[in-house]
C-alpha cells in the first residue's frame, strides 16, 4: 500500500490569476483527492444592496469581475426589470446582445492565451492577447471603457452606437477573424497542443449532467445548457441558434468549444447588426421596486449565471443573489481532478476557465 | 496535424512594428466617449445639485449659496451619471486620466471672491477632511512644544553638567600642571573630549524618544 501526500496548490500559483486553494491528496504522482478551499477575495457585494440605492448597484454589480463585468450589469438591469416591469427599448436589447457578444469574445481569446501559456507556448500566449486588443478598443470607442464599461443600466442602456459605428465594429471583427484563423489552426491541428490536451480532465456527459456543469465545460461533455438557445432579449430575434457542443469532453473539446463560439459571436453580432430597429434605448424606471421576487438567468462567457432579487418597497432591495458559473463549476474540476497526473493540474483547472472573484462576489 | 503551425506568423512579426504603444514616449489619442477626470464648466451651472445627488460615490459637493462645485476625483469611479443627470450638460468626461490628482484632495471649483466672473480652480481638504487637518495642526503644535520644552531643559542640564566637568578637567590639568609632565596634559584634553560627546548625546537621546509619547 502506497502512501497518501498532501501537497498545497495555491493560493499563489502561475497559473491561477485569482486566488483559490487545493490540497491535492497524491498517491505516488496521482491525485486521488482534492479539497478546495475558498473565501480568499470575498468582498461582500451581495450584501451591499441593502444599502445602496436599486440604481446605484449596477455600477457595483458590473464590479462583481473583471472580465464578464458587462454581463453582470445586464443581469442585474434584467432582474429588476422583471421585478419593477419595466418594458427594455428593443433598441436596447440589442446593443447588450451586441456587448455580451464582444465580452465572450474577448473572455475567450483572454482564456486561450491563459491556456497557450499554461503549456508553455507563449508565442501563442501573444497572439492570442494581442487579438483581443481589438475587442477592447471598440469597448472603449463605443462605451469609453475598457473593462468597467458602465453602459448597462436598469431601463436600457446608457449609450447608443449609431450605424455607421456598428457596421465598423464589424469590419474590426472581419479583421479579427483574419488573425484569428492561424491561432485556431495552431490550437486545433498542432501536434505539440494535440499532446498537450488530448485526454486531459476527460468527463463524460452523465457525470456532466450529474453536476449540472454550465457553459463551454458542460458543453464539450455533450449537455446542451446554453441559456441563449431560450432566446431571451435579442437573442430570440436570430434567425437560428446552434450551442457549440462536443462529444469527446476532454481539455482538447473544451478548447475547440470556446474557439467555436467566438466565431459564432461574430457572426451573431453581424446579424443582430443587420437587424437592429432605430429607436430609444433607454426607459427611465420609475419609483422604487415593489415588493416581490425576481430571478433571470444570462449566458455567460463562462456559462449560465443566474440574478435573483428581492425587494420591499423602498429604493434599496431586501437581497440579491448572484450564482455564478464557477461556483457550479468548480464540482467538475474537483471530478477531473481524481485520478489525473499531479504535472497536469495547472492545466486541468485552466481547461474549466476558473473565475474565482465571481465565485466568491 | 503537424508543428509549427504558427511559423508563418512568428517570422511576420520579427519584420513588423510592435503591437503595443511605447506609452509615455508615444501619446494615447483618446476616442472620442473615453472616459475620464469629469470636469466642470461653472459659468453653465445652476448649482441644481442633481449630479451630487445622483453620485453613487458621493464624490462631488455643491453649494449653491457659495457657488462652489467640488470633487474628489479619487472616490469618482467614471460612471458618468452626473455628466448624464446634468441638465445644463455643462459636466463632460475629458477623456484622458494623466494628473487627475496627486493627493486625496477636492478639486474646488468657485468664482473668485472680488470678481464673479474669474473661475478658480484650487486644490483643497474637503468639509471632514479640513476638519481632521485642523486637528492635526493643533496636534502638531503642541507636540512641537513639548519638543522644544523638553529639548530646552536637556540643554540646560548638559550645559550645567559640561560646565561642572570644565570646571573638574581644568582643576585635573592644573594639578597635572602643577606636577608638570607633558603626556599626562593630554589625558586631560581627552578626557574633556568625551565629557562633550557625553553631553551631545545626552541632548539627542531623548528629543527622539519623547516624540512618540507626545503624539499619543
Ligand atoms: S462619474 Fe459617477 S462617480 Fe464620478 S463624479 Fe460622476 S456620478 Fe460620481
Ligand atoms: S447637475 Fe449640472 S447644473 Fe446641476 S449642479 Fe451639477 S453641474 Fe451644476
Amino acid at each position: 500500500m502506497s502512501n497518501k501526500t498532501v501537497i498545497p496548490f495555491g493560493p499563489q500559483h502561475p497559473v491561477l490569476p485569482e486566488p483559490i486553494h487545493l490540497d491535492l491528496v497524491l498517491e505516488d504522482e496521482k491525485v486521488v483527492q482534492a479539497v478546495p478551499q475558498l473565501g480568499f477575495i470575498h468582498r461582500g457585494l451581495e450584501k451591499i444592496v441593502e444599502k445602496r440605492d436599486y440604481l446605484h448597484f449596477v455600477y457595483v454589480a458590473e464590479r462583481i469581475c473583471g472580465i464578464c463585468s458587462f454581463g453582470h450589469s445586464l443581469g442585474y438591469s434584467q432582474a429588476v426589470e422583471g421585478l419593477m416591469g419595466v418594458e427594455v427599448p428593443e433598441r436596447a436589447e440589442y446593443l447588450r446582445d451586441i456587448w455580451q457578444e464582444l465580452s465572450r469574445i474577448h473572455s475567450h481569446l483572454l482564456w486561450l492565451g491563459l491556456l497557450a501559456d499554461g503549456f508553455g507556448y507563449e508565442n501563442l500566449f501573444q497572439q492570442a492577447w494581442r487579438l483581443r486588443e481589438i475587442v477592447l478598443n471598440i469597448f472603449e470607442k463605443t462605451t469609453g471603457g475598457r473593462v468597467i464599461l458602465s453602459v448597462c443600466n436598469i431601463g436600457g442602456v446608457n449609450r447608443d452606437i449609431d450605424n455607421d459605428e456598428l457596421r465598423a465594429i464589424c469590419d474590426d471583427l472581419d479583421k479579427l477573424l483574419d488573425g484569428y484563423k492561424p491561432i485556431t489552426e495552431t490550437f486545433l491541428d498542432d501536434a505539440s497542443v494535440h499532446s498537450r490536451l488530448d485526454g486531459v480532465g476527460y468527463l463524460s456527459k452523465e457525470e456532466a449532467e450529474d453536476l449540472s456543469l454550465v457553459g463551454p465545460f458542460g458543453r464539450a461533455s455533450g449537455l446542451d445548457n446554453d441559456i441563449r438557445s431560450i432566446g431571451m432579449g435579442a437573442y430570440g430575434k436570430l434567425a437560428a441558434f446552434e450551442p457549440q457542443l462536443s462529444n469527446i469532453g476532454d481539455g482538447y473539446a473544451r478548447t475547440e468549444v470556446r474557439i467555436n463560439e467566438v466565431v459564432q459571436s461574430v457572426q451573431i453580432i453581424k446579424e443582430l447588426v443587420s437587424k437592429i430597429p432605430d429607436g430609444p434605448v433607454y426607459n427611465k424606471p420609475k419609483g422604487n421596486p415593489p415588493e416581490g421576487r425576481f430571478l433571470t438567468r444570462v449566458e455567460q462567457p463562462r456559462g449560465e449565471a443566474v440574478y435573483y432579487v428581492k425587494g420591499n418597497g423602498s429604493k434599496f432591495l431586501e437581497r440579491f443573489r448572484v450564482r455564478t458559473p464557477t461556483s457550479q463549476n468548480l464540482a467538475g474540476l474537483l471530478k477531473i481532478l481524481q485520478g489525473c497526473d499531479y504535472a497536469d493540474v495547472p492545466l486541468n483547472i485552466l481547461t474549466i476557465d476558473p473565475c474565482i472573484s465571481c465565485t466568491e462576489r | 496535424m503537424g508543428l509549427f503551425k504558427l511559423g508563418g506568423v512568428s517570422v511576420k512579426n520579427l519584420f513588423s512594428k510592435p503591437a503595443t504603444k511605447t506609452y509615455p514616449a508615444e501619446p494615447f489619442e483618446p476616442y472620442e466617449r473615453t472616459k475620464g477626470k469629469i470636469v466642470v464648466e461653472l459659468d453653465k451651472c445652476i448649482f441644481c445639485k442633481l449630479c451630487m445627488r445622483g453620485c453613487p460615490t458621493e464624490a462631488i459637493d455643491v453649494d449653491k449659496d457659495a457657488k462652489l462645485w467640488q470633487i474628489d476625483h479619487f472616490l469618482c469611479v467614471q460612471c458618468g451619471d452626473c455628466v448624464r443627470r446634468c441638465p445644463k450638460s455643462c459636466l463632460h468626461q475629458a477623456g484622458m486620466w494623466e494628473n487627475v490628482a496627486t493627493m486625496r484632495q477636492c478639486e474646488v471649483n468657485e468664482f473668485a471672491a472680488d470678481s464673479p466672473d474669474q473661475l478658480v480652480v484650487s486644490m483643497s481638504y474637503g468639509q471632514a477632511a479640513a476638519e481632521r487637518a485642523q486637528k492635526d495642526e493643533v496636534a502638531q503644535k503642541r507636540i512641537a512644544e513639548e519638543k522644544a520644552r523638553k529639548a530646552a531643559e536637556k540643554a540646560a542640564k548638559a550645559a550645567a553638567k559640561a560646565a561642572a566637568e570644565e570646571e573638574a578637567a581644568k582643576a585635573a590639568v592644573e594639578e597635572e600642571a602643577a606636577k608638570a609632565d607633558a603626556p599626562k596634559a593630554e589625558d586631560a584634553t581627552e578626557s574633556d573630549a568625551s565629557a562633550a560627546f557625553d553631553a551631545s548625546a545626552g541632548a539627542a537621546e531623548p528629543s527622539e524618544s519623547d516624540a512618540p509619547k507626545a503624539e499619543g
